[in-house]
């Protein structure tokens, strides 16, 4: 094995080691002078090394001794600085990925001594650390909902250890995929890669069978597996809505399913405002998944909470992020409609009926500046155009029946007659609870020209677009091809039902009516006012943080369970997160881990590499013990 | 006062004075007598008449009886002389002098109880020759004289105890007790002198001090040790064997200056300074050669 010096060059060392070493032993052949010391009576000394002389040779044998032993500290120092490898070390650097999954199956509970995933990666993590040579070069990636690398490439182990110690779990799920593909992207053009994963391996089954990601052959994957096998029982979905139709009243919505081989007996209890309003105990089969819908829960306050626990049966939950849920109640705002017409009783009616809408009814003429000076477009939120299609803002929520005009949204080539409604988009929020259109007579309608912004909701036999939904930054607008007053839609079921889902989907509230988030998502939230900066939101965990908003809206990464407040401006609202994802609820561990069709090699933590001593290291280790040896065999008066 | 003769020492001397007294009462007097007979009162011997001797003297009462002649020998009345030959050499003030004071306050406290003793009294400092002399003194105000005297600081000079003892019987006329306190370190050797004293009919008493540090020096590694006398250098490499034969050989030097004294019927003692003089002084009593 050949030895290389990567510290002070050779040539150097060995003009220091001539210098040295020249001049330790001129030192010792000129010998340091003497301490001179008066005594009494000097016969009696001259006695003693009369008879002392005949060990004098041992003497000169020691001198020498002391003399080699100096040379030799020099010379291991020296070597030391010039910080010796072996070639194969050098030759052999690594680039080791630590992608660390902190994702909240991390969180179980299920290693030895009641310990987490999350203590045991730490471990794994640091095992990693000192099994490097210090030619290997490591980035650590934390993976969870996002894929965050906490260093780049660097060969202080030290550093990352800090880091390392300093991760903890998130409520989100691990996107193995895109952490891969990282950790795959950062070892490009770098030899010996390697990609050390610390994981539980329970990701998305998706996410695992639709595994895309091409690791090159040159990369090495080791899987440092965590987690033994702990049973789950988790609130997998909990929300609150209330009713389109009458928003003073609210369903609750909850599901719990468990994740253990025996049945057991779990109690789901329902607490509002923090005071129990509902309590259940459900027999749950293994594997099996329970929904309850509450209806008629007495006034709970708008802060609604689900925990549950298993109470009978031999499993243990060891997963306790999602035995509890948080949501809200939906803000029961009120809808400021402007209805411009020339007066419509089909279609003021349902507007007039619902509580939560307030309607305010213009002529066209007197839309814009009316006769009093008033500007009767602004201060609405929706506003609904019979028949008219005059100038509008830049942004708003405007819809219309029967557009026509310059100043139409749409243009509109011809009329279409007796148009049949075919096709209706039945995902689409506009065509919530509306089972279809077939059956609405219509007499005449406008054939509106889309554009490939337009969303076609609803279309008649040939292809005319009947109602068209359009969306942007600035304005949502929804079009309706004919009026109410053409067909006999007004009588029917759907009609009220298409302006409420209108009305909602203005509004910002989609088709659930949830308030409550997923952990791990990027949540969109709309604010009342739209001309703020920033709002402040203050986490479940209490730390605050400014988000930028835009237009009345507010990106939020959410990754703890419970309720977020948000300050925007004059108004202060919540909106609650959970982890509710049946797949991260699944913290049965994996090992070995195949992804996709590439198999991941698990690597026990007790095979680990041993940590080795860099030989400048040992041999500074040789010094001080050469050092200690010379101290005590001095101090015992061996060496003197 | 000095420090060397204190409110303390002379408490201690005192003390030591009152403890030799009660100790020995009965066997000594306020005044000794000398074995030589001269005009005294109490009748010592007798000797058959010669002419010439003094008519006085004759025991008329035995003549009267028997018709012989008997002349009345009478035991001369004399005061005993105490010289305290104190080596005041280099040899003794090496390192912090601690052998010099030594014997100075042991011949001190000593000399007191013979100037209390009615005794007289004299102190000879000596190196390689008398140096000095306080002349002989008796009764205990004289003691400050005898402070004074040994505070003199003298100008120290290597040991020759021959020259010194044989220079100090010359100038002596009157015999007495000898008390010689030294460390004995000298190269050509103390016997002659010491012979020469008994020689020259006084009663040595021998004290040999000696310092614990100098019996087990702190030395290691390489030194040069230069003698405070002759200048005399030696290089040694001391190690824990080395310091183990100068021990011995210390040793062995101080048991041959008790041998010689044991032989020659001279009282020897040995003490290191670091013991207490006081401990010594009434050693000194016990042995019975200084109080009579």
């Amino acid at each position: 094995m050949n030895w290389v010096l990567t510290g002070i060059p050779l040539q150097l060392l060995t003009t220091l080691a001539l210098g040295l070493g020249g001049a330790t032993t001129l030192l010792y052949v000129l010998r340091v002078r003497r301490r001179r010391i008066e005594v009494p009576y000097s016969p009696l000394w001259q006695a003693v090394l009369a008879q002392h002389r005949a060990n004098q040779w041992w003497d000169r044998i020691k001198r020498l001794l002391s003399l080699l032993l100096q040379l030799l500290l020099l010379g291991l120092l020296l070597l030391a600085l010039g910080d010796p490898r072996r070639q194969g070390d050098i030759d052999e650097a690594r680039s080791v990925v630590l992608l660390v999954d902190t994702s909240a199956s991390m969180m179980a509970t299920d290693e030895s001594g009641a310990r987490s995933r999350m203590d045991r990666a730490r471990e794994h993590a640091l095992e990693t650390l000192r099994g490097l040579t210090p030619r290997d070069e490591i980035m650590l990636v934390r993976m969870d909902g996002q894929i965050q690398p906490l260093t780049p490439f660097q060969r202080e182990p030290a550093l990352v250890e800090e880091l390392v110690r300093e991760l903890t779990p998130t409520a989100t799920v691990a996107n193995i995929q895109e952490a891969m593909r990282f950790a795959v992207d950062a070892l490009a053009g770098r030899p010996q890669g390697e990609i050390v994963l610390i994981s539980d391996g329970a990701f998305r089954p998706a996410d695992v069978a639709q595994f895309d990601v091409e690791v090159p052959s040159s990369v090495t994957t080791t899987h440092l597996a965590v987690g033994q096998e702990g049973g789950n029982v988790g609130i997998t979905s909990f929300n609150v809505r209330r009713y389109p139709s009458n928003r003073t009243n609210y369903e609750v919505y909850v599901a719990v399913r468990s994740y253990v081989a025996e049945p057991v007996t779990v109690e789901l209890g329902i607490y509002g405002e923090g005071h129990l309003v509902d309590t259940e105990r459900i027999d749950m089969a293994p594997g099996a998944e329970v929904t309850r819908i509450y209806t008629d829960l007495p006034s709970a306050g708008a802060h609604l909470e689900a925990r549950i626990a298993i109470v009978a049966g031999d499993a243990t939950d060891v997963f306790p992020v999602d035995d509890q849920a948080w949501t809200l109640l939906p803000r029961e705002d009120v809808t400021r409609v402007l209805l411009v017409t020339q007066g419509n009783l089909y279609l003021e009616a349902p507007l007039l009926l619902n509580e939560s809408i307030e309607v305010t009814r213009v002529t066209p003429e007197n839309y814009g500046l009316s006769p009093d000076g008033r500007d009767t477009s602004a201060g609405h939120d929706i506003t609904i155009f019979d028949g008219v299609a005059p100038p509008t803002a830049d942004r708003g929520n405007f819809m219309y029946f029967s557009p026509s005009g310059p100043d139409s949204p749409w243009a509109v080539d011809a009329d279409v007659v007796d148009p049949i409604i075919h096709q209706t988009q039945g995902s689409h929020p506009l065509m919530r609870f509306i089972q279809g259109l077939r059956d609405v007579n219509i007499g005449r309608a406008r054939r509106l020209q889309t554009t490939p912004d337009d969303v076609v909701v609803a279309s008649a036999i040939g292809g005319s677009p009947m109602i068209v939904a359009r969306s942007d930054l600035q304005k949502r607008l929804v079009a309706v091809a004919f009026r109410v007053s053409d067909t006999d839609f007004a009588l029917r079921v759907a009609f009220p039902v298409l302006l409420l889902n209108a009305i909602d989907w203005f509004t910002g509230e989609d088709a659930r009516l949830v308030e409550s988030f997923r952990t791990g998502e990027s949540w969109v939230v709309r604010l009342a006012d739209r001309s703020l900066q920033s709002a402040r939101v203050t986490w479940p965990s209490g730390r605050t943080q400014e988000v930028p908003a835009y237009d009345g809206t507010m990106v939020l990464y959410g990754n703890e369970p419970g309720f977020y407040r948000i300050e925007a401006g004059e108004t202060t609202f919540e909106v609650a997160g959970n982890l509710s994802d049946p797949d991260e609820s699944a913290i049965a561990p994996v090992a070995p881990l195949v992804l996709g069709d590439i198999a991941i090699g698990t690597r026990l933590p007790d095979a680990a590499q041993t940590s080795d001593y860099d030989p400048w290291f040992l041999m500074v280790l040789a010094v001080f013990a050469l050092l200690v040896l010379e101290w005590l065999t001095w101090n015992r008066r061996v060496t003197v | 006062m000095a420090a060397l003769f204190d409110e303390a020492f002379l408490k201690k001397i005192e003390l030591l004075y009152l403890v030799s007294k009660k100790v020995f009462a009965g066997s000594n007097q306020a005044f000794r007598r000398s074995k030589k007979l001269g005009a005294g009162l109490d009748v010592a011997d007798f000797r058959p008449y010669v002419p010439g001797d003094d008519l006085r003297h004759i025991d008329w009462n035995y003549y009267a009886g028997t018709r012989e002649l008997l002349i009345r020998l009478f035991e001369e009345e004399e005061d005993l002389h105490i010289y305290f030959l104190v080596d005041v050499s280099k040899s003794m003030r090496v390192g912090n002098g601690a052998k010099f004071d030594y014997a100075r306050r042991l011949s001190a406290a000593l000399g007191y109880i013979g100037l209390a003793n009615l005794d007289r009294v004299s102190i000879v400092p000596f190196a390689d020759k008398p140096l000095g002399v306080l002349p002989p003194s008796r009764g205990r105000s004289q003691i400050w004289k005898l402070f004074r005297f040994l505070e003199q600081e003298t100008a120290p000079g290597p040991t020759d105890f021959d020259a010194a003892l044989r220079a100090f019987v010359g100038q002596t006329r009157r015999r007495g007790l000898a008390v010689i306190i030294s460390d004995f370190y000298d190269p050509a050797g103390y016997v002659e002198g010491l012979n020469y004293l008994r020689y020259h009919r006084f009663d040595p008493l021998v004290v040999q001090v000696f310092d614990e540090d100098e019996l087990s020096p702190r030395l290691h590694g390489d030194v040069e040790l230069v003698d405070c006398e002759t200048d005399a250098r030696v290089l040694v490499t001391v190690t824990p064997s080395l310091l183990a034969q100068y021990r011995q050989a210390h040793t062995d030097l101080m048991n041959r200056v008790e041998d010689f004294c044991r032989q020659k019927n001279v009282l020897y003692f040995r003490t290191p300074v670091q013991r207490p003089f006081d401990e010594l002084v009434l050693q000194v009593f016990r042995m019975g050669g200084f109080l009579r």
